[in-house]
C-alpha cells in the first residue's frame, strides 16, 4: 500500500508514517476547535489550510480529508 | 651537534610563544628546513621547537579496495592519502631529521585528548620515542605558565588519554567509512552518479534530532487561543494589563470577559512587591561560550571555536576547548585583573574588584581535568584585533570580572487591578542595586518595567479591554547554538568535534539556512538508517562510546575491547545493508538527483514568472550560462551570461537593488563577489557612474 498524498510506503490503508502523524493530530484537535470556536469539520480543515502556523503534512491531509466531506 | 630538547607543539605560532617563553633573553631565533619553521631557544641547555599541523597522521583502510564492510585499518602520514596535504611531508622530514640530533623529547601540544595523540602519532612514528617523551602540561600561551610548565615536565605521556584518542579516530573511521560507503554506492546505483553521501557515529544522531524537530513541525496542528488586555492610564500614561488567565481556551468566554470590563473603572486590589537577589553568571566553558556568541553577536558556533583558538594562540586567554567552569585560585585572580585594568575601558571596573578584600568567583557545576574555565590572561593584544575577535575578547573579559561580582538586587512588581470583578496584572520589575551587572553590562538581557507609585484602593482609568486572537506554534527548528547544547545535553560528540559535525550537515547539503531546515536529501538519509542501521546511530549507542571513551582515558576499559565491540556491532547491520543496497538506492537516488539540481537553480525565472532560472552549459559552446528550464515545455528564451571561470553557486536570496535573482561567484585570488543577473539592475549602473 502506498501513501495516497507522497505515494511513499504507507503505514495503515491511507498514510504515510508523516501523514499518519499529521491526521492523527487533526483529528484530536478537532475537539479543541469545536470547543473554541464552535466550528464546523468542514471549516476547521479550510481554516487549518490557511494557517500559516500549521505544517505542511497537516495542510496536504486536510486538503484530502476536506476533498473527501465534499 | 650538541644534543638539545626537542619539543612538539601543535601550530606554529604555538611553537613560536614556547620558544619565546622558554629562553634565556625572550629571543628564539626561527629557523627553516624546506620551509618548515622551528625555533632554537637556549636555556640551561639548547631546546628546539618544531611545529606539527594539527594532525599530521590518520586512519586509513590497510588493504583492500574501496568498498565495504572494511575492519583493517593503519595509522599513516596524511599526504598519503589526502590531496592536497602534499605539505605534511615536508613537515614529517623536517621532524624526523630535527629528532636526529635530539636527546629529551616534550610533547607540548594541546593538553588534551587531541592534543595528546597529535604529539604522542609525531613522537611514535617521526622520532621513534614516545616512551621515552615527556610532556608539557598548560593552559595558557603566557610566558610565566609556559616557562613553570617546562620546570615541571610531566615525566611521560599521557598514554591513557592518547589511546583514548586512538580510540576515538579508530572508533569514528570505522562508523563513517562503513556508513558512508553504504550509502554513497546506494545511491550512485540508483542514480546513477557519484555523490558523497557521509554519516557518522556522531553525525547520525545529530542529523535525527533536526528530522525529528522538522517532522513535528511538519505535522503540526495550531489550536486557538485568546489573551486580554487591559490599557489603563495611570498618572497621564498608558500600561498595558494583563488578565489573570493566561489564555483562554474559548471565544465566547474571551468576548463575554470584554465586554463585561469595558469602559468601567478598575481599582487597584493589591500590590505586591518582591526582592530578590540574582546571583553572578558562571565562568564560561566553550559550550556557553559559543551559546552566548551566538546570541549576542550572532557567531555560529565553530566561527567563536576557531575565533577563541586565535585568541588563545595570541596568548590573550587561556584554553578555549574546555567543560569546566570552574577558575581556581593558582590561576592568580589578581595579576589577571591588574593586567585587565591598564585598558582604559575596564580601568574602573577592575579597579573596583581589586580593591575587594577577598576574590572569591562564583563557578559552575561542570568540571575538566585538564583545564580551567575560560580566562583572559595577562597579556593584553599586541597586534589589532579584528571587530570580531575584539568582541569576543571583550566578552571574556567581562564575563571573567562578572563572575567576582555581587549578587544582583531585583525588585518585582505585582499590582492586581480589579475591572468589574475581573483580575488584570501590571507586572513591573527593576534592579534596586546592580552587582555583578556593572561589569557585564552590555551582555546582560534585561529590561526594566517600571511601574508608577500606585497605592491599594487607588481608581484606575480604563482606556480599553481587548482580546488578541493567537494560535498555539510549532515547536522552533533548532539553531546552531540550541544543537550544540542538545548534543551537549545527550552527550554526543566532544566540545572539540560538535561544532564542526554541525558544519558537516551543511557541507553534505543535508541542512540549509541558519534555522537549519533538514532538506529532502537529510530525511531520506535519516530515514534510511533509522530503518536499516537503527542500531548503530542510536543516540544511547553513541553516549556509550562515549562513555567507554572516558573509561579508557581513566584505564578502565581497554582500547582493544572497544574496538571489538564495536566491530561486532557494525558487522550485522553492514551485511544487512549490502543486501538491501537496490531498496536503499531507490529511496535517496530521488533526493540526491533532486539535492544536484537544486544546487543549479538560481530562483524563478521573471520573464515567464513560472520557470526555475538554472546554470546550464551550451552543448554547442560548452559554455555555462543561465536559462530557464521552460525552454523545452513553452520556449521561455530568457537566458543571461555568466563568467566563465571560476566556481558559481546560487546565493538564494534576491537582488537589494532590483529584486531579481543573485549568484555567487569564487575565483582564485579573489573575494567571492555576488552577481545580480539582472543586466539593467540599477547597481550595476550606480557601479559604472562611480567608475566613471
Amino acid at each position: 500500500m502506498k501513501c495516497k498524498i507522497c505515494r511513499k510506503k504507507a503505514n495503515n490503508e491511507k498514510y504515510c508514517l508523516l501523514h499518519e502523524k499529521a491526521h492523527q493530530n487533526l483529528m484530536e484537535n478537532f475537539e479543541t476547535w469545536k470547543k473554541a470556536l464552535d466550528v464546523s469539520w468542514e471549516d476547521y480543515l479550510k481554516t487549518i489550510m490557511k494557517n500559516p502556523l500549521a505544517g505542511i503534512k497537516a495542510k496536504e491531509v486536510a486538503e484530502v480529508l476536506l476533498s473527501e466531506t465534499s | 651537534m650538541k644534543k638539545y630538547t626537542l619539543i612538539i607543539a601543535e601550530k606554529p605560532s604555538a611553537a613560536e610563544r614556547i620558544a619565546k617563553a622558554l629562553d634565556k633573553k625572550s629571543k628564539s631565533v626561527k629557523h627553516e628546513n624546506m620551509g618548515v619553521p622551528y625555533f632554537v631557544a637556549e636555556r640551561e641547555r639548547k631546546i628546539v621547537v618544531v611545529p606539527a599541523l594539527g594532525h599530521l597522521y590518520t586512519v586509513t583502510q590497510e588493504s583492500g579496495k574501496s568498498d565495504y564492510p572494511v575492519f583493517n585499518f593503519k595509522w599513516v602520514p596524511r599526504h598519503l592519502i589526502e590531496r592536497g596535504a602534499q605539505r605534511v611531508k615536508l613537515w614529517i622530514d623536517t621532524i624526523t631529521k630535527l629528532a636526529a640530533d635530539a636527546e629529551v623529547f616534550v610533547n607540548a601540544c594541546d593538553y588534551d585528548i587531541e592534543g595528546s595523540l597529535i604529539g604522542y602519532n609525531i613522537l611514535n612514528y617521526a622520532c621513534g620515542r614516545a616512551e621515552a617523551a615527556k610532556r608539557m602540561k598548560y593552559s595558557t600561551l603566557t610566558n610565566d605558565e609556559l616557562e613553570h610548565a617546562f620546570e615541571q615536565l610531566l615525566p611521560t605521556l599521557d598514554f591513557n588519554v592518547v589511546e583514548a584518542g586512538k580510540a576515538r579516530h579508530e572508533v569514528d573511521w570505522l562508523y563513517g567509512i562503513n556508513l558512508s560507503r553504504a550509502l554513497t554506492s546506494a545511491a550512485k546505483q540508483a542514480s546513477g552518479r557519484y555523490t558523497t553521501l557521509s554519516t557518522g557515529r556522531v553525525q547520525g544522531p545529530t542529523l535525527r534530532f533536526l528530522v525529528l524537530r522538522e517532522n513535528t513541525i511538519a505535522c503540526f496542528v495550531p489550536t486557538p487561543y485568546w489573551t486580554i488586555k487591559a490599557q489603563v492610564k495611570i498618572q497621564g500614561k498608558l500600561y498595558e494589563a494583563k488578565y489573570e488567565k493566561e489564555t483562554i481556551d474559548n471565544k465566547a468566554e474571551a468576548d463575554a470577559i470584554v465586554e463585561e470590563c469595558k469602559g468601567k473603572i478598575g481599582e487597584v486590589a493589591e500590590i505586591e512587591k518582591k526582592t530578590f537577589k540574582q546571583n553572578p553568571p558562571v565562568p564560561f566553558d566553550l559550550g556557553t561560550l559559543q551559546s552566548e556568541a551566538y546570541h549576542l553577536f550572532g557567531y555560529n558556533p565553530r566561527r567563536t571555536a576557531d575565533m577563541a583558538e586565535r585568541l588563545y594562540l595570541d596568548a590573550l586567554i587561556s584554553y578555549p576547548r574546555t567543560s569546566s567552569q570552574k577558575l581556581p585560585p593558582t590561576i592568580n585572580y589578581k595579576s589577571i585583573l591588574t593586567s585587565v585594568k591598564r585598558k582604559a575601558a575596564y580601568q574602573k571596573l577592575a579597579s573596583e574588584l581589586l580593591s575587594l578584600e577577598r576574590l572569591r568567583p562564583r563557578e559552575g557545576k561542570k568540571e575538566d581535568p585538564a583545564h580551567p574555565a575560560v580566562y583572559p590572561t595577562c597579556n593584553v593584544p599586541e597586534r589589532k584585533l579584528d571587530v570580531s575577535e575584539h568582541k569576543l575578547w571583550d566578552l571574556i573579559v567581562r564575563r571573567f570580572m562578572a563572575v567576582f561580582g555581587e549578587p544582583a538586587t531585583k525588585q518585582s512588581v505585582k499590582a492586581e487591578i480589579d475591572i468589574n470583578g475581573y483580575s488584570f496584572f501590571l507586572l513591573g520589575c527593576r534592579i534596586l542595586e546592580e552587582g555583578w551587572i556593572r561589569f557585564y553590562k552590555p551582555y546582560v538581557r534585561f529590561d526594566e518595567v517600571q511601574l508608577p507609585e500606585i497605592e491599594e484602593g487607588e481608581k484606575i482609568e480604563v482606556i480599553n479591554v481587548v482580546y488578541e486572537d493567537k494560535f498555539t506554534k510549532p515547536p522552533p527548528r533548532y539553531n546552531p547554538s540550541s544543537l550544540l547544547r542538545k548534543m551537549e545535553k545527550e552527550g554526543i560528540g566532544t566540545k572539540a568535534t560538535r561544532a564542526n559535525i554541525i558544519q558537516t550537515l551543511y557541507n553534505r547539503k543535508y541542512i540549509i539556512d541558519e534555522s537549519m531546515k533538514v532538506t529532502e536529501l537529510g530525511k531520506d538519509v535519516t530515514t534510511v538508517l533509522q530503518k536499516h542501521a537503527s542500531t548503530v546511530v542510536s543516540v544511547g549507542l553513541t553516549r556509550e562510546l562515549e562513555e567507554k571513551m572516558q573509561q579508557i582515558q581513566n584505564n578502565k576499559e581497554k582500547r582493544e575491547n572497544v574496538l571489538a565491540e564495536t566491530i561486532n556491532r557494525l558487522k550485522p547491520v553492514l551485511e544487512r545493508l549490502k543486501t538491501r543496497e537496490e531498496t536503499i538506492g531507490q529511496a535517496l537516488g530521488e533526493a540526491v538527483r533532486q539535492s544536484s539540481l537544486q544546487e543549479r537553480v538560481i530562483g524563478n525565472c521573471p520573464i515567464c514568472e513560472t520557470g526555475k532560472l538554472m546554470i546550464l552549459r551550451s552543448r554547442k559552446s560548452g559554455k555555462r550560462f543561465v536559462g530557464c528550464s521552460n525552454y523545452f515545455k513553452n520556449g521561455c528564451k530568457t537566458s543571461f551570461p555568466l563568467p566563465q571561470q571560476g566556481i558559481i553557486k546560487p546565493t538564494g536570496r534576491a537582488c537589494k537593488s532590483c529584486g531579481w535573482s543573485t549568484v555567487i561567484v569564487y575565483r582564485r585570488g579573489r573575494r567571492p563577489w555576488s552577481l545580480c543577473l539582472n543586466p539593467v539592475c540599477p547597481k550595476k549602473g550606480w557601479r559604472k557612474r562611480v567608475e566613471v
